[in-house]
């Protein structure tokens, strides 16, 4: 079939289960394929890619500004944990600190984090008087999957694009044929 | 993971690939034949690029604001996807360990507002802007640059609106360079709003982002553009009519879009009030909405009272092009053309009179919550005269399978899915179990996916000759149409059988147990995607490699005397430019004639003999259904003596609207038999398959007897299940005999058509 056939030619007419099967069948496995690889592959992929580069394991924090910080510090509220900042570890302090600096309050703790649970619950720090409320805002944690899925993902996409390629391919296949059985002999 | 730049960077990679395939396919033009222009050239100096640009940012034509206006949302409809696709990502896996929860949130977000007010209202605008004049014979709109101009106010309302992620991107780049001043922390503190589209105060107001209030600007300027437009639509309609289009002769499409008009121009008023009191209570401390002194309750009013006629209005153009092109490709009018023209407007007023039904878990009175129920349940009346409308044009007409069509029935499928889902919702009882869950995701986007897009990608593939001069690849189009109908079905099926597990919406976090289901959801997704990037190709090659058109009737509309006025124009234009004569078909048939068989029949042409005939089908109707259900009720009794039937499935019905007991429950399932089921028997008796009339009653039992079972089922299992089964399908044949016989007879005796 040539390229204009594939505009005008009514649809389907004249033709047979085989080549019915051949046009639609075997691109929609295809892309079927395609799909569920780009799935597989994305998680696999994603898996082996994050800790590279770094972009799992270190929670964000929130501190709250000392107005917002009222409403956890009146007397009906849940009891919080205190630390001044002196008693975090080095990452935490750094990280709390980074937030203070950050327009949107938010940092990542990059090294030990021993107090994880209470910030967890959410813990009040006071810094020269002033305490703020801070609280684990997104746990960012690692992503653990089977290492097969990237392989097998992007091997399901490479065999889907062969699906999707099966049409064209057969026609080439055949009018290769056709040229080579009129050639004299 | 950063979402912002891989957002920006997927989006890019797949409008750099759009342009790829343009540019590929200019090169591999088809030959030039004749006099005909077959490829298209363009110089690429910087005098032509000037021109060009300035004649498409001042032209006021109705056809190239049109395009303009599909281009803008087809550019968003491809960024919200792109957003849909980072979601079902995230949701591969149980935890957030793709992108964050707050990720997640603002995805859900924007993507929300993207679709629905920067795809689908701008598309629709954009076909209704090329064609309309094109229908009712004017020269182009009634003002021209009020068009213009409700055009160009939509891209810098999209950016207001979405700014975030741009915001984002600069900041990161910033930091990189490290800057640190002003301007970073201006970039660095706009971001995405996380606030689901509907804004909830008051979690709107307290919200610190700053990017909440341009959002606001952005969705009260798009307001503005669409009232503009839709007074444009309104005005054109009524008074740019050509001499011999009068009221009765408007196509259907046409009444879509004056009734579309005519719902925005009473509901974007009020949500431009609403977004306004909003950024009030955000910036300037007044307490509209705020629960001390104002009422967070009266946004949701406020807001919902757009919003229902919002989901009209991106709902009616679609269902205008269906019914404006399904009946090309079955060579028949479309069906009881009045009827649909009557249920559109209905529904325009209808659609203002039930937003408290997104209010029911809001704790309002419940007197209030029946009476919203009972109104919203009426709603599904005109939908449904739509669908039967559809199916009894499809009925026996003379089918051409092509990409359109098949688009066009599976929408008709999705819309009952979605549409029944929605019936249950409006139930107060099942409302409240199934309002946050993925059921409602499923449910409207068996709607919004299955009826919108769908007919959208019909109406590119009806008119992309006239748009561009070409054809589409045909093939190509069909392998389109069924993957995307198959991504379709499978996504929110899934998310229906998920929601129906009780699986909460909007979150990233979800138990472990739904993973399988999530997975089949998102490659269901994933084959969406693929299928609309088949859809973006074949566009774009076709666009410059396509076959030029030879004929400007295409689909042998010619044939069924369907050549409507845009082809017609189509025609004249082709004749004038490239010399290409019009046709003449050997045979012509009308699309409407009283041969059974052919033409669509015509019983419903004239109100007249309806309203005699009517009551009486009705209550012959009803009187079959009485001893149908009689008859039926002796075998659920026998069932119920040998316990393979549970009498209180009764009260289960009973209390769907609100009261209790079995014999409550009776009633209406009495009340169901000789009203609901017996009418439909009755509209359809004559297109059902089966001569005798009994076989067409049998046949129509057996297919109701499925949802009766799934209704009624009370956990039975093994032998007891196969014995429920069994009797449920001899009960449904006995009430087939019973109302087919006393229908026949009595309509017989009364001597009425049914
Ligand atoms: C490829 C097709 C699509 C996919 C895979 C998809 C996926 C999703 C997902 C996963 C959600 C979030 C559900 C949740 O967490 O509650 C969602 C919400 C939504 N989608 Fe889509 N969607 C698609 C197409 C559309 C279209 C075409 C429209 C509109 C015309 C649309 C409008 C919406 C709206 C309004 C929401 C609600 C947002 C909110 O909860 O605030 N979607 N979609
Ligand atoms: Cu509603």
């Amino acid at each position: 079939m040539t390229g204009d056939e594939r505009y005008s030619s009514p649809l389907s007419e004249d033709e047979s289960t085989g080549s019915v099967v051949l046009t639609y069948g075997a691109p929609f496995l295809g892309t079927l394929l395609v799909a569920v690889g780009l799935a597989g592959g994305t998680l696999g992929g994603y898996a082996i890619a994050q800790s590279e580069l770094g972009l799992c394991g270190n929670p964000t924090i929130v501190v709250y500004s000392p107005a917002e910080t009222a409403q956890y510090t009146n007397p009906g509220g849940p009891t919080l944990e205190r630390f001044s900042a002196a008693e975090l570890t080095a990452g935490e302090r750094h990280a709390f600190e980074e937030a203070l600096r950050s327009p949107r309050q938010v940092a990542d703790v990059r090294s030990e984090f021993v107090h994880r649970d209470a910030f967890r619950r959410g813990v009040l720090v006071t810094t020269g008087g002033t305490a703020r409320y801070v609280t684990i805002s997104s746990t960012n944690p690692c992503l653990s999957v089977d290492p097969l899925l990237f392989p097998l993902g992007v091997v399901a996409i490479l065999l889907g694009i062969l699906g999707i390629l099966t049409p064209p391919l057969y026609r080439k296949l055949l009018e290769r044929e056709e040229r080579a059985g009129r050639t004299p002999r | 993971m950063n979402r912002a730049v891989i957002e920006l960077s997927i989006f890019g990679t797949v409008l750099c690939s759009c342009w790829l395939v343009f540019w590929l396919s200019r090169r591999r033009a088809t030959q030039p034949d004749g006099g005909y222009q077959s490829t298209r050239e363009i110089d690429v100096d910087l005098e032509t690029l000037k021109q060009t640009v300035i004649h498409w940012t001042t032209t006021t034509n109705h056809r190239e604001v049109g395009i303009l206006y599909i281009l803008f949302g087809t550019f968003a409809a491809l960024w919200g996807g792109v957003e849909a696709m980072m979601m079902r990502t995230e949701l591969l896996t149980p935890s957030a360990d793709i992108w964050s929860v707050e990720t997640y949130n603002a995805l859900f977000t924007s993507h929300g507002i993207t679709m629905l007010f920067f795809f689908v209202t701008p598309v629709f605008f954009g076909i209704a802007n090329y064609f309309v004049p094109l229908l009712i014979g004017a020269d182009d709109m009634a003002f021209p640059r009020l068009n213009a101009i409700g055009f160009w106010l939509l891209p810098p309302s999209l950016l207001l609106a979405r700014g975030g992620l741009p915001a984002q991107v600069v900041g990161q780049f910033l930091r990189l360079f490290g800057v640190h001043g002003d301007l970073f922390r201006f970039f660095w503190t706009l971001q995405e709003p996380e606030l689901g589209w509907t804004l909830y105060t008051p979690l709107s107001i307290q919200s610190p982002n700053p990017q909440v209030n341009f959002l606001l600007l952005g969705l009260h300027l798009s307001g503005i553009a669409t009232t503009l437009g839709a007074i444009n639509f309104i005005v054109t309609i009524a008074y740019e009519r050509g001499n011999e289009i009068g009221w009765e002769h408007l196509d259907i499409f046409v009444w879509n879009i004056l009734t579309t008009s005519g719902i925005i121009l009473f509901a974007f008023p009020l949500l431009g009030s609403a977004v306004i009191m909003l950024l009030l209570d955000r910036n300037f401390a007044t307490t509209f909405f705020t629960p001390d002194g104002g009422d967070p309750i009266l946004w949701q009013h406020l807001f919902w009272f757009f919003g229902h006629p919002e989901v009209y209005i991106i709902f009616l153009p679609a269902a205008g092009l269906m019914s404006f092109i399904l009946p090309k490709f079955t060579g028949r009018k479309l069906f009881g053309f009045t009827f649909v023209v009557y249920s559109t407007l209905g529904i325009g007023v209808l659609s203002f009179g039930v937003w408290a039904h997104h209010m029911f878990t809001t704790g309002i009175d419940p007197q209030i919550r029946a009476s919203f129920m009972a109104v919203s349940i009426a709603i599904a009346i005109p939908s449904a005269i739509k669908v039967f409308n559809w199916i009894t044009t499809i009925w026996s007409g003379n089918i051409r399978l092509s990409a359109p069509m098949v688009l066009c029935i599976s929408s008709i499928g999705m819309f009952v899915v979605g549409g029944v889902t929605g019936v249950f919702l409006a139930t107060i009882p099942v409302d409240i179990f199934y309002h946050g869950t993925y059921y409602v995701v499923g449910h409207f986007h068996m709607i919004i996916m299955g009826i919108i897009p769908f007919m959208m990608f019909a109406a590119s593939y009806y008119w992309y000759p006239i748009l561009t001069g070409r054809l589409y690849d045909r093939q190509l189009a069909l392998f389109q149409s069924l993957l995307l109908v198959f991504g379709s079905v499978i996504t929110f099926g899934t998310l229906i059988v998920m929601g129906l597990l009780a699986l909460p919406r909007r979150y990233a976090v979800y138990p472990p147990e739904f993973a399988p289901f999530q997975r089949v959801a998102t490659v269901g997704a994933f084959l969406i995607g693929l299928s609309v990037l088949l859809w973006l190709y074949n566009m774009l090659w076709s666009y410059w490699s396509g076959e030029p058109v030879r004929t400007a009737d295409v689909w042998g509309l010619k044939r069924t005397q369907q050549f409507t006025r845009e082809w017609q124009w189509f025609e004249g234009r082709l004749e004038e430019r490239y010399g290409v004569e019009p046709t003449e078909p050997e045979i012509t048939r009308p699309s409407s004639t009283t041969v059974p068989g052919e033409g669509s029949p015509t019983v419903l042409r004239s109100v007249e003999p309806l309203l005699r005939t009517v009551p009486r089908i009705a209550f012959a109707a009803g009187i079959g259904g009485l001893v149908g259900t009689t008859l039926m009720s002796g075998v659920l009794f026998t069932a119920t003596i040998l316990g393979i039937f549970d009498l209180s499935s009764f009260s289960e019905l009973a209390e769907l609207v609100g009261a209790r007991g079995v014999s409550v429950g009776y009633l209406l399932f009495l009340a169901g038999g000789m009203t609901t089921w017996a009418l439909l028997f009755a509209v359809f008796a004559e297109y059902l398959p089966g001569r005798p009339r009994i076989i067409t009653g049998l046949a129509y039992a057996t297919i109701i007897s499925v949802g009766f079972a799934l209704a009624f089922y009370t956990g039975q299992t093994g032998l007891q299940l196969l014995g429920y089964v069994v009797f449920v399908l001899i009960a449904h044949w006995f009430y087939g005999f019973g109302l087919a016989v006393t229908f026949q007879y009595l309509s017989s005796r009364w001597q009425v058509e049914g």
